[in-house]
C-alpha cells in the first residue's frame, strides 16, 4: 500500500498524527509560495485550511486518482492561491457582493474538477506534446522551444504547438465531464 | 476532413495573429455567427494560459454543478473536520483570532447575473511536482551581502533592501541605474538582477544575467549553473534544467553541487 492510501483513512478521521505530519511537510512549502507571492501568513493558513476541508469533501465524495497526496494537496492550495490573486485583481468595489463561504468553496471544487479534468486530458497527449506545451504554458519563448527541440525554425515551433494544443481541445471537447459543465 | 484542416489552418494563423486585417475581420465574423468556433476559440485561449501563475480562467458553466455541490460544505460532518483542523492548529501554534479571510472576502462578479457564482474556473498543472521542487530549492538567503562598509553612495545597499521588500522591478532599474554609471559590471548586482527578473518571470532577461556571470572570468562563475538551473526549474524547462545541473552535478567543487545531485535525483 502506497504511502498516500496509508494516509487518507486517518486523514478523513482527522487523526493528529496525520494532521501533525501534513503541517509539518507540506505547510511550510504552501507558506513559502504564497508568502512569496504577496501573500499573508494569515492567507497562507487560510488557503491550507480550506484545501484540507476539499480535500476532505472530495476524497468523501469521489475516488480521487492521485499519486501523492501532499503533491495535490500543494497543488491545490496553489490552485486556490491563483483564484484569489486573479479575483483580487478583478474587484470592482461598485458592485461588490458579500459571498458566502460554502458557495466559494463548492464553486472552487467545481473549478477544481475542471482543472483535475484538463490534466488527465494533458496527460493522455504524447510526451513530446505534453513537454512542449508545459514550456508555452509557462511562457517560455519560441526562440528557446526552437533549441530545445532543435526544431528547423519558429514557424514549425509554431505549427507543431498548434497541433498539440488542437488535440488537447478535442480530447476535452470529447470527454463527457466537459460536455456536462458546458451545458445550461 | 478537408473543411476541418481548412478551419483548422484559419484557426492557427488567426490565433497566431498571423491574418491580414480584411481576412482577420472576414474570419472575425465567420467566428459571430458560429456557436462551435467560439468555442474552440475559447478553449484554445484557455488552454494556452493553463499554467499561467496569474492567471485563472473563467467559462460559463451549469450553475447546478455548482448548486449540487454546496449540502457538501454544509453538513455537519465537514463542519466537524473543518473544527478539528482549526482547533488541532489552534492548539499547536494558538487562534489566529481571525476567522478565514479569504473566502468571505468581498468579491466581485461580473457578465452573466445569476443568483449564485457563474464563473467556472479551471487551469491545469504544466508540471506540478516541478513547481513545488522550485518552491523549495530557490533560496534567496545565500545571495551575497551588496552592503559594503564606508561606501557613501549607499547605492548597493539599497538594491539589497529593495530586494528584500520584493520590489523586484526596481531592483532591476536599480542595477541597470549603477551599471550605466559604473565602468566595471559588478557580478554581485548582476546576481540579484538576474533572481529580480526571474522572480517577475522575465526568463529570457534572467539567463542573460546569468549567463553572464557564467562567462565571466571570476572564481564565481560557477553559480551562474545554479541560478540558470532555477530559472529552467521554474519554466518546468526540465530538459535544460537537467542539462543544467549536470554540469554542476560534474564539478564537485561547484556552487550547491549537492544540492543539484539530490534535484537531479528527484526529478530523473
Amino acid at each position: 500500500m502506497s504511502k498516500t492510501n496509508d494516509l487518507i483513512p486517518g486523514f478523513l478521521r482527522g487523526e493528529p498524527e496525520i494532521l501533525q505530519e501534513l503541517y509539518a511537510e507540506t505547510y511550510p512549502i504552501v507558506k513559502r509560495y504564497i508568502m512569496s507571492r504577496d501573500g499573508s501568513l494569515k492567507d497562507a493558513e487560510d488557503i491550507f485550511h480550506n484545501a484540507l476541508v476539499l480535500l476532505f469533501v472530495k476524497l468523501k465524495n469521489e475516488k480521487l486518482n492521485i499519486q501523492s497526496f501532499e503533491n495535490y494537496l500543494f497543488i491545490v492550495c496553489r490552485n486556490m492561491w491563483r483564484r484569489e490573486n486573479k479575483k483580487k485583481r478583478v474587484t470592482n468595489n461598485d458592485v461588490s457582493t458579500l459571498v458566502n463561504e460554502s458557495v466559494e468553496m463548492s464553486t472552487f471544487y467545481t473549478e477544481q474538477n475542471q482543472w483535475d479534468l484538463y490534466q488527465e486530458k494533458f496527460k493522455e497527449l504524447t510526451e513530446s506534446c505534453q513537454t512542449i506545451l508545459k514550456l508555452v504554458f509557462k511562457k517560455v519563448g519560441y526562440a528557446s522551444i526552437v533549441e530545445t527541440f532543435e526544431y528547423a525554425s519558429e514557424t514549425v515551433a509554431r505549427q507543431r504547438v498548434f497541433k498539440c494544443k488542437s488535440r488537447l481541445v478535442q480530447l476535452i471537447k470529447r470527454d463527457t465531464r466537459y460536455k456536462r459543465l458546458k451545458t445550461n | 476532413m478537408e473543411q476541418d484542416n481548412f478551419i483548422n489552418e484559419k484557426l492557427e494563423r488567426y490565433l497566431n495573429d498571423q491574418m491580414e486585417a480584411e481576412e482577420k475581420a472576414q474570419f472575425e465574423k465567420e467566428i459571430a455567427q458560429s456557436p462551435e468556433l467560439q468555442e474552440l476559440i475559447e478553449l484554445h485561449q484557455q488552454v494556452t494560459v493553463l499554467d499561467d501563475e496569474a492567471e485563472w480562467i473563467s467559462f460559463e458553466g451549469d450553475v447546478n454543478e455548482i448548486k449540487e455541490k454546496i449540502p457538501l460544505f454544509e453538513d455537519e460532518e465537514t463542519k466537524a473536520f473543518s473544527k478539528s483542523i482549526r482547533e488541532f492548529r489552534n492548539d499547536q501554534v494558538g487562534p489566529t483570532g481571525r476567522k478565514s479571510v479569504v473566502w468571505k472576502r468581498l468579491a466581485v462578479f461580473s457578465g452573466v447575473a445569476a443568483s449564485i457564482l457563474l464563473a467556472l474556473f479551471f487551469n491545469m498543472q504544466g508540471g506540478g511536482d516541478l513547481d513545488q521542487l522550485y518552491v523549495e530549492h530557490s533560496s534567496w538567503n545565500e545571495l551575497p551581502s551588496l552592503t559594503v562598509k564606508g561606501d557613501p553612495v549607499q547605492e548597493r545597499a539599497e538594491v539589497e533592501q529593495l530586494f528584500e521588500q520584493k520590489k523586484y522591478a526596481e531592483v532591476i532599474t536599480n542595477v541597470r541605474e549603477i551599471s550605466l554609471k559604473s565602468n566595471e559590471t559588478n557580478l554581485a548586482l548582476i546576481l540579484y538582477q538576474g533572481v529580480a527578473q526571474l522572480e517577475l518571470d522575465q526568463y529570457e532577461n534572467a539567463l542573460n544575467s546569468f549567463r553572464e556571470l557564467t562567462i565571466s572570468n571570476t572564481i564565481d562563475h560557477h553559480k551562474g549553473y545554479w541560478y540558470t538551473a532555477m530559472v529552467y526549474l521554474k519554466q518546468g524547462n526540465k530538459v535544460l534544467l537537467v542539462e543544467s545541473l549536470e554540469v554542476i552535478a560534474a564539478n564537485s567543487t561547484y556552487y550547491n553541487h549537492e544540492e543539484a545531485l539530490a534535484l537531479l535525483k528527484e526529478i530523473k
